[in-house]
């Protein structure tokens, strides 16, 4: 049951929800969200309590605390959902410490909750964590995941398509990528820590730089994410920048092949993955 | 009783959409009478769930449902959010396009709660004045939900049920009535849920939300998390017998069974209309409308058990 209070002069729209948007997201405890500098700003913290109606059970803080911790839960849960391999590296705990320091610093100004993880890679680099590099690596990783599982559906295209190509054009052929694709080097293994945590392994690579390249790309609505040579990264950059075919090839060559190399193998190599590429629907488009 | 002012449809029994559902539906496409989607899931337009409610929308009607109209908010309306709103509803070709009587947040910094709002004259010339903005830009009926709340403020001088039919009346808008919401703040607030349901203006409720909470004792939250308890049935029941049928809806949010559990759960509802009209609660309008939904029903056996 609510209990009343005397009237008082009528309390304006704006400072009331100010006030209670600064204690809502205020992650200290009810008192310190309360008396914070931003929230007095608004309402003194005497002037909020009269605000504040009590029930028979619960006090003043208590109902404004429902919607305090509800706050907490939603943003973190929000993270968790984005970022699974970052909380399994860093522990519920600290996971939660850092969301608290997150949402302070970047508090939702978006309609939807998808949003409220794009600046966590960026944040977690500005932190003073020892790994915070692998950590906002990883964190892109899953931000890129995310990105591409959301991407418009655009058709690849078909086997008719190739068969129309004549031979003599696949060398200057250009391609396009679907927009549900994206093409990532990392200085730290996390794609292969975060494939660790996906397919629930006891073991994890150590977090030391070692490069990762990666394509994440969605076919039929499945995201999947492929760990590629560096030889196959760069072809695969080279094209969906829009460089020739021929000319993609003929890069990758000079650049990865030296005395130590096999040149024939290199070629085989490449073109089986450019193969696979084309038949997995990652291009949308062939210009000859 | 009164038919809906605007003779939006009684759409029937329907389900909130949820993802971990997606796959039974489109496998099975089990006999709903409609679907309800939370707005902002789709406005991008992208992925798997786009597809998969485009897939949905060719067999069943869809109504938009909101979060972040922040209809209450001292910030401007956010138009571009409103841009993709019209976008989404005019692909849905949704009957109505229904929100929430609540802010998110202020600042433009958003909470992506349902704060509750203070009940004065000055909100209610600030939530009016924006409603018919917001119903002359999207070209479509706006239907507000009450909402679950957990504190009240001194400043308010009208309770909710007042507001909300002053708010109904000057924006000339629809009402969502989600009668958990009734019993959850009644609860919270020692208030008489029937005095509030007696307020409302029958002819502009245009859907019914139910759902299930959880009851903390000294509180109640409304977590859609379980079924509907019995109390909410009987306030459900009561308000059918003022208002006749209205699109009614079943929420399931945490805690998701099995999409044959929401859906039984959901046609819970048809046995408490069928009740009232026994008892002579019941009008023409409501028994047309269900008479409506069994043939829905029907078609939708015909067409997807053949």
């Amino acid at each position: 049951m609510t209990m009343p209070k005397e009237a008082h002069e009528p309390l304006p729209l704006a400072d009331f929800q100010r006030w209670m948007v600064s204690v809502v997201t205020h992650f200290g405890t009810d008192d310190q969200a309360w008396n914070s500098d931003v929230a007095t700003a608004e309402l003194s913290h005497d002037r909020a309590l009269q605000n504040v109606l009590p029930s028979k059970t619960l006090t003043e803080y208590d109902r404004i605390g429902i919607y305090r911790r509800m706050y907490f839960l939603r943003m973190r849960d929000s993270l968790a959902v984005d970022f699974p391999s970052v909380l399994h590296l860093l522990g519920k705990s600290q996971f939660e410490e850092l969301t608290e320091q997150y949402f302070t610093a970047h508090p939702s100004n978006s309609y939807t909750l998808n949003d409220t993880g794009l600046k966590f890679p960026s944040f977690m680099r500005s932190t003073t964590l020892p790994d915070k590099e692998f950590i906002a690596q990883l964190a892109e990783l899953e931000l890129a995941i995310s990105a591409v599982m959301e991407a418009p559906e655009v058709p690849p295209i078909s086997a008719e398509d190739i068969a129309a190509i004549p031979p003599d054009a696949w060398n200057t052929a250009i391609f396009a990528a679907v927009e549900a694709f994206s093409l990532h080097e990392f200085a730290y293994p996390v794609h292969e820590y975060f494939c660790a945590v996906e397919d629930e392994q006891n073991e994890f690579p150590s977090i030391q730089p070692y490069p990762n390249f990666v394509y994440i790309h969605r076919s039929n609505f499945h995201t999947q994410h492929y760990a590629l040579r560096a030889e196959e990264y760069k072809l695969l950059e080279l094209l969906t920048q829009g460089i020739t075919l021929g000319e993609a090839f003929e890069a990758v060559q000079q650049i990865f092949t030296d005395e130590q190399s096999n040149l024939e193998e290199l070629q085989a190599r490449i073109s089986s993955r450019f193969q696979e590429w084309i038949m997995n629907g990652v291009f949308a488009a062939i210009r000859t | 009783m009164l038919p809906n002012r605007w003779n939006l449809p009684d759409l029937g029994f329907g389900v909130g959409l949820r993802s971990v559902h997606y796959d039974y539906i489109l496998e099975n496409f089990p006999p709903v009478d409609w679907f309800e989607v939370i707005s902002e899931n789709y406005l991008s337009q992208g992925g798997y769930s786009f597809y998969a409610l485009e897939k949905i929308r060719e067999r069943y009607p869809i109504v938009t449902h909101g979060v972040s109209l922040s209809i209450g908010s001292t910030d401007p309306l956010n138009f571009t959010y409103l841009e993709r709103l019209k976008r989404l509803a005019d692909l849905m070709d949704t009957p109505w396009v229904s929100d929430h009587i609540c802010w998110t947040g202020v600042n433009g910094r958003n909470t992506h709660d349902l704060l509750p709002i203070l009940y004065t004259e000055e909100t209610l010339r600030h939530i009016v004045k924006r409603i018919r903005t917001i119903q002359d830009f999207l070209g479509r009926r706006v239907v507000l939900e009450n909402v679950s709340t957990y504190v009240e403020f001194a400043a308010s001088t009208m309770p909710e049920w007042e507001f909300i039919a002053r708010m109904a009346e000057d924006a000339d808008c629809g009402l969502l009535l989600d009668v958990n919401n009734v019993f959850v703040s009644a609860f919270n607030h020692n208030f008489d849920a029937k005095e509030f349901i007696d307020a409302i203006p029958a002819d502009r409720i245009c859907q019914y939300h139910l759902a299930g909470h959880t009851h903390k004792g000294t509180h109640i939250i409304d977590t859609h998390s379980d079924h509907v308890v019995e109390g909410v049935w009987e306030l459900y029941r009561y308000a059918y017998s003022r208002s006749g049928g209205r699109a009614t809806l079943l929420e399931w949010d945490e805690d998701i069974p099995p999409f044959e559990v929401v859906h039984a759960e959901a046609l819970k509802a048809r046995a408490y209309r069928d009740s009232a009209n026994a008892e002579g609660l019941g009008d023409n309008s409501a028994i047309v409308s269900t008479q409506k939904s069994e043939q829905q029903l029907l078609h939708a056996f015909a067409h997807d058990y053949a």
